[in-house]
């Protein structure tokens, strides 16, 4: 090392401090409040959005179309990825309730409106909800767009089979306006599954999109409980029936989406093409009916009641809860609103530290981190009591 | 002076001695200090999460981590460096840490470069000589001079009031004699040939500015920490770390708000009071703790905005920002062994020219010089067998995504990581594209929402000599604004980055803690009581 003097870099030092100073004398007495990114972001995630129910329309006999705009005036909606969802809020009975609903609309329509498409069940909670008290003009409340069921170029192949069951087809029908409209890839062939060749949602507008779109969409129905006479496609999305369509199973990425009883259906069958995972994709498992009979379910409990004992922020109290049915279910019908988004396990946003208490989660739906399931966080949104339980919402 | 009753719950009436706004790291350690000296504390955070960008995320079955590469100042359970001190016998936290295996393993192209440098001086020192014979004596003193500077540096930390010039000089000369210099222009007083010099120079990423103008004590500290010491990451990830210093802070009665974003932090009469909520919510307290940027602070927050001095703006607009990142986080469906990796943290490029790296971080194209971490190699248990965890960092200048509009958001992002992806696989000779189960990818966007940093920015300050540690810290009493406000994390004095955060917290709370003393034994509470410690 070349010898310089001691003094000579102390004084150098003693100017770089100073030249702090200097520079703090010399600037402006300015903030810059402006950030773009911050806007950026503000722009694609807002924290909540207020949607006016612009127009309702009915797809079948089970499926109705709600068309939304932002009730700001000249504000764009963000964009999403075709087969994201929106969180929608409402007040549901004497509680409040927040359901994810995929957004069938085109994302390259999203400037202007998103479509949720709800069907009518039996013993549906907040869709029968819907379908009875939302009206045109109507503001809902609603979070997102969120999720991870999109086609990624740079994970999934290009060609795409889309397995879909009943209402499960929305994100499948926004994929499939997605490519149209921008020329895009992936190549789409959608295996949808109907109860009924007179139930099909969406069934004249998909037809003519594929006839329209010979190169890109190819779709094939498959009715479970055909009338008499139907000719197409009967029975169930079988392994069989996948390797009819097409060529070579590798070549392809595959998405599911559809009740319950058709993943595990789906999801054996394509067990048998031994696909490595990467070419799998399940949409969100939603919450699980009858999860007492799941095997795994402890067998002595049954559905039943219990006590939660909560804090939460600046309230705390007791609630009501049953064994069948999920932590985040029995806060809302409490009339509690914790944060909750995907409501099937997977964005950790309703993240609840338990204090004490025996749950029940599903292995498949866990989607905890590992410090969580040590420190004993949950997803009220897929864990289930199997006891009283203290629990801290946070 | 917790509460018996229920300790988690807030009361409206509750009385706090110290809000904490902000769960990073920094915010989390000065709370949990605090709470275990019995103040009443309370943490407010906008996200639902504690950590800030000391976290992890899940997709499918991994889980990645959001910003760790390495942590310094860990060091091994028998031989503790300061932050692992703090952590375990301030804190009395219990994490486990897994040690980081090799220091780096750099491949650069234009140099053939491709080997992996390991921990230990000697071991370092003596994997450089292999490649350039005969360096070894001048790469010795080379170290045994940065040695000096770090204890200078842990000298400055002890004394009270201004150091004593003649001890500096008489037992720290490398330390005045290189205070106020570059990188480059020290490195230019040892003969040291080129390739040392790209083989020395890898770690200026995690300060982020070029080494013509990085602050030598900066580098030399950092490098001395690293080589002699090690580098660790938490077995449960970032979120582990911050998910125990959450719960104990729960444990020790202090009160945490998650998903309360804090609008305003009341003054008056040039004094913290409290701070509002977006909610509205009012809070009392005659300390904040602000685990955010003096941008957002003085810019935004202070109310009423007429509180804040000018002093206060033109110390702040005269600061740099630092960069933010563009993250590539890939869960692969083979092992490392069947990709090829065989080390945990890559710098791969074209070359170690700093200054041409740092104009590309201001390029939204896809930048050569890449950070890649393959976790499994410190962590194998991080994901299931047969699978793994790998991702690239790229830096990015403020400024940079500016203009991205909304619409052309997702595509953009998706375009770069292409990129981003194909010269890694490139650099590091490893097929990825065929293998990719998971992906998601990060942007300053993505920063900016989670953690609400301004304009997305990571490495708070840049590090000139002017706007380094040490001349912050000096000046550090000069530059307390406003009474009762002490900052934390990586805009902060200490810098940004893991184990600056975390000690800058340790700072924040004992400055309070002083105060407070005095607060409490009726004397008045002056701005030139806190310091560097």
């Amino acid at each position: 090392m070349q010898k310089r003097s001691l003094e000579d870099d102390m004084a150098k030092m003693f100017a770089v401090i100073g030249e702090r100073a200097e520079r703090v004398a010399s600037a402006e007495a300015f903030i810059d409040r402006h950030d773009p990114v911050f806007n950026l972001a503000n722009n694609l995630h807002p924290s909540i959005l207020h949607l006016q129910i612009a127009t309702v329309r009915d797809e079948s006999n089970l499926a109705r179309t709600y068309q939304l705009t932002n009730n700001t005036p000249n504000a764009p909606l963000p964009p999403f990825r075709a087969g994201q969802y929106l969180v929608v809020r409402d007040n549901v009975d004497q509680g409040v309730a927040s359901r994810p609903y995929t957004i069938s609309s085109s994302p390259h329509r999203s400037n202007t409106f998103y479509e949720i498409t709800i069907s009518h069940k039996k013993d549906g909670f907040f869709s029968k909800h819907a379908w009875e008290n939302w009206k045109e003009g109507m503001v809902i409340k609603a979070e997102g767009p969120f999720g991870y069921f999109y086609h990624e170029p740079l994970r999934d192949k290009n060609k795409l089979i889309a397995l879909a069951g009943g209402s499960g087809i929305t994100p499948f029908y926004s994929m499939i306006q997605d490519v149209i409209a921008t020329n895009k890839t992936p190549h789409i062939t959608l295996i949808y599954g109907s109860t009924s060749e007179h139930e099909i949602i969406f069934v004249e507008q998909l037809n003519q999109l594929a006839q329209a779109n010979p190169e890109n969409i190819k779709i094939f129905h498959v009715i479970s409980d055909p009338s008499p006479g139907y000719k197409g496609l009967t029975g169930l999305i079988s392994m069989e029936l996948i390797k009819s369509i097409i060529d070579e199973p590798t070549d392809y990425s595959y998405f599911i989406c559809g009740p319950e009883a058709m993943y595990r259906y789906c999801l054996s069958e394509l067990a048998l093409l031994n696909l490595p995972p990467r070419l799998i994709r399940k949409e969100l498992s939603g919450n699980f009916k009858d999860v007492i009979k799941f095997h795994d379910y402890p067998s002595d409990i049954g559905g039943r009641e219990v006590t939660i004992e909560y804090t939460f922020r600046t309230k705390e109290g007791k609630l009501k809860a049953n064994t069948a049915e999920t932590i985040l279910t029995a806060f809302e019908r409490a009339g509690l609103e914790p944060p909750a988004h995907c409501r099937s396990g997977e964005c950790g946003f309703c993240r609840t530290l338990l204090q004490s208490g025996e749950i029940y989660v599903l292995k498949e739906t866990d989607r905890r981190r590992a410090a969580d399931l040590e420190y004993g966080y949950i997803h009220p949104c897929s864990t289930y009591p199997i006891g009283d339980l203290k629990v801290d919402i946070i | 002076m917790a509460r018996a009753e229920n300790k988690t719950l807030i009361h409206a009436d509750d009385i706090y001695d110290v809000i904490v706004v902000g769960s990073g790291l920094g915010g989390l350690a000065a709370a949990l200090k605090l709470a275990r000296e019995g103040v009443r504390v309370l943490l407010l955070e906008k996200h639902n999460l504690p950590g800030g960008f000391a976290t992890s995320f899940v997709r499918g079955r991994f889980e990645f981590e959001v910003s760790l590469h390495e942590l310094s100042d860990i060091g091994p359970p028998d031989k503790k460096g300061a932050v692992r001190r703090f952590l375990e016998d301030e804190l009395q936290l219990n994490i486990d840490f897994l040690p980081v295996p090799e220091a780096y393993h750099l491949i650069l192209e234009n140099e053939g470069l491709n080997l992996s440098l390991p921990f230990g001086v000697d071991n370092f020192i003596e994997t450089i000589a292999r490649q350039v014979p005969g360096c070894s004596d001048i790469l010795s003193n080379f170290m045994a001079d940065c040695r000096q500077i770090a204890r200078a540096l842990s000298y400055l930390g002890t004394v009270k009031g201004p150091p004593d010039l003649d001890l500096l000089k008489s037992e720290y000369p490398e330390f005045v004699a290189t205070a106020g210099y570059t990188v480059d222009q020290i490195l230019e007083r040892y003969n040291l040939p080129a390739k040392v010099r790209q083989m020395i120079y890898p770690y200026w990423c995690y300060i982020g500015i070029p080494t013509s103008r990085l602050s030598f004590t900066i580098f030399a500290v950092m490098l001395y920490s690293y080589l002699s010491k090690g580098a660790y990451i938490p077995r449960l990830t970032s979120h582990g770390l911050s998910t125990a210093m959450d719960k104990r802070l729960r444990e020790l009665g202090a009160k945490i708000l998650f998903n309360t974003q804090v609008d305003k932090i009341l003054v008056d009469g040039g004094r913290v009071v409290g701070v509002e909520s977006a909610q509205g919510e009012k809070f009392k307290a005659p300390f904040v703790i602000a685990n955010l940027s003096p941008h957002l602070v003085y810019g935004k927050l202070i109310s009423p905005q007429s509180a804040v001095p000018a002093e206060a703006l033109k110390n702040t607009s005269a600061r740099r920002l630092g960069t933010s990142a563009f993250v590539v986080y890939l869960g692969l469906d083979r092992s490392p062994v069947e990709l090829g990796l065989t080390s945990y943290s890559y710098f791969i490029g074209p070359s170690m020219n700093t200054d041409k790296a740092y104009a590309g971080f201001f390029n939204i194209e896809p930048q050569d010089m890449q950070a890649v971490i393959c976790l499994n190699k410190a962590n194998p248990q991080c994901s299931p067998p047969g699978t793994t965890i790998l991702s690239s960092t790229t830096l990015v200048g403020p400024g940079t995504w500016d203009q991205v509009a909304p619409a052309d958001y997702y595509t953009l992002k998706s375009e770069i990581a292409a990129g981003v992806i194909d010269k890694m696989s490139h650099y590091l000779g490893v097929s990825l594209s065929q293998h990719i189960e998971e992906i998601e990818i990060a942007t300053p966007e993505t920063f900016a929402r989670y953690t609400g940093a301004y304009r997305g920015v990571m490495y708070g300050y840049e590090q000139d000599p002017w706007d380094s540690v040490m001349a912050r810290s000096i000046h550090a009493q000069n530059e307390r604004f406003i009474k009762g406000l002490e900052f934390a994390g990586g805009f902060a004095t200490m810098g940004h980055g893991y184990a600056p955060s975390l000690i800058s917290g340790r700072m924040a709370a004992s400055a309070v803690l002083r105060q407070l003393k005095k607060l409490h034994s009726g004397e008045t509470v002056d701005r030139d009581q806190g310091g560097v410690q």
